[in-house]
């Protein structure tokens, strides 16, 4: 006789919260928005992440340059570009910041992707970074908008046609 | 709205409707983590702008504590020719600091996440105020 075959567990059964790749998403999407806080972050390489760690302080990179030295810290977008050692031309040229920037909701992955950040961590490359209560932040006055690309027209027709998709299953189940 | 009005609102998204839009994306599962949803702090009375660690929460990947400790190390002693600067400027002294003493002035300030990735570690967070809470109370003494 063919014994009965035990079903698998469902992934969110198997883990804790904490873990649970599954669950995470469902309820970041899921979960209503009185029920969450949204955060800020702010993400760094392993060089800049451990130099934050020991200054004590998320410097933009002009008062770094100034205070510190221009060979102390690279701009992100001079990461790059000023490799392999950045001045004070080629600095000032890549945008030396004079502000912090924060991404809302979820990290930008950027500082996750480069190789050097892959290499200097040991394989992969799962991210560093500094964050706080969104709303905290942008209730000062110095904290502006940079851009949202929200994707807004596709993201109303998407949660209209959850809800349509909602409610016709409401109805077949009255049916 | 036109297209072109929301276009321009994607662009110049005024703060009020900041936090409203990104919860929108977010149930649409249209929050990414790329080019979207940046906002920055600017100087005030010609004073550039800095946040003290302790006021945030810091992310460090678990697996990679013993990396990261090595990391530290090497880095630290790059800096040391900028000691006299920090030292001065910031009150920190370089030649005399260690990863251990990192982790006590950080103690009760830094989320070891266990998740892959750190954006699953936000994520988590994001749908855990209580845990967020636990790590501000530690920042407010």
């Amino acid at each position: 006789m063919e014994s009965f075959k035990q079903q698998p567990k469902s992934p969110e059964a198997k883990e804790s919260d904490e873990t649970n790749e599954a669950k995470i998403e469902k309820d970041f999407v899921g979960m209503s928005s009185d029920k969450i806080e949204l955060l800020a972050s702010h993400l760094m390489r392993p060089d800049g992440f451990i130099k934050a760690l020991i200054v004590g302080k998320i410097l933009t990179s002009e008062e770094i340059s100034k205070k510190i030295g221009h060979g102390f810290a690279r701009t992100h977008r001079g990461y790059y570009m000023t490799f392999p050692t950045p001045d004070e031309k080629n600095q000032t040229y890549h945008a030396s910041n004079d502000y912090v920037s924060f991404s809302i909701g979820v990290p930008q992955t950027m500082y996750t992707r480069s190789s050097y950040v892959r290499a200097e961590l040991g394989g992969t490359s799962p991210g560093l970074g500094f964050i706080l209560p969104a709303s905290g932040l942008l209730n000062q006055n110095r904290v502006t908008p940079g851009w949202g690309m929200f994707k807004i027209e596709e993201s109303l027709k998407e949660i209209k046609k959850r809800k349509l998709m909602k409610n016709n299953l409401i109805s077949i189940a009255i049916l | 709205m036109s297209s072109k009005e929301k276009e321009k609102y994607e662009w110049q998204t005024p703060k009020e409707d900041f936090l409203p839009l990104t919860n929108l994306a977010r149930k649409a599962g249209n929050l990414y983590g790329g080019d979207q949803a940046e906002v920055n702090m600017w100087p005030e009375n010609n004073t550039l702008p800095q946040i003290n660690i302790t006021e945030t929460i810091i992310l460090i990947p678990l697996s990679k504590k013993e990396a990261l400790k090595r990391l530290f190390e090497t880095k630290r002693k790059k800096m040391e020719v900028y000691g006299d600067k920090i030292k001065e400027t910031y009150g920190v002294d370089v030649d005399n600091i260690s990863f251990e003493d990192i982790e006590k002035r950080y103690a009760g300030k830094i989320y070891w996440y266990p998740q892959r990735n750190i954006s699953l570690a936000v994520k988590y967070l994001t749908t855990h105020p209580k845990k967020i809470k636990e790590f501000c109370a530690e920042a407010n003494g």
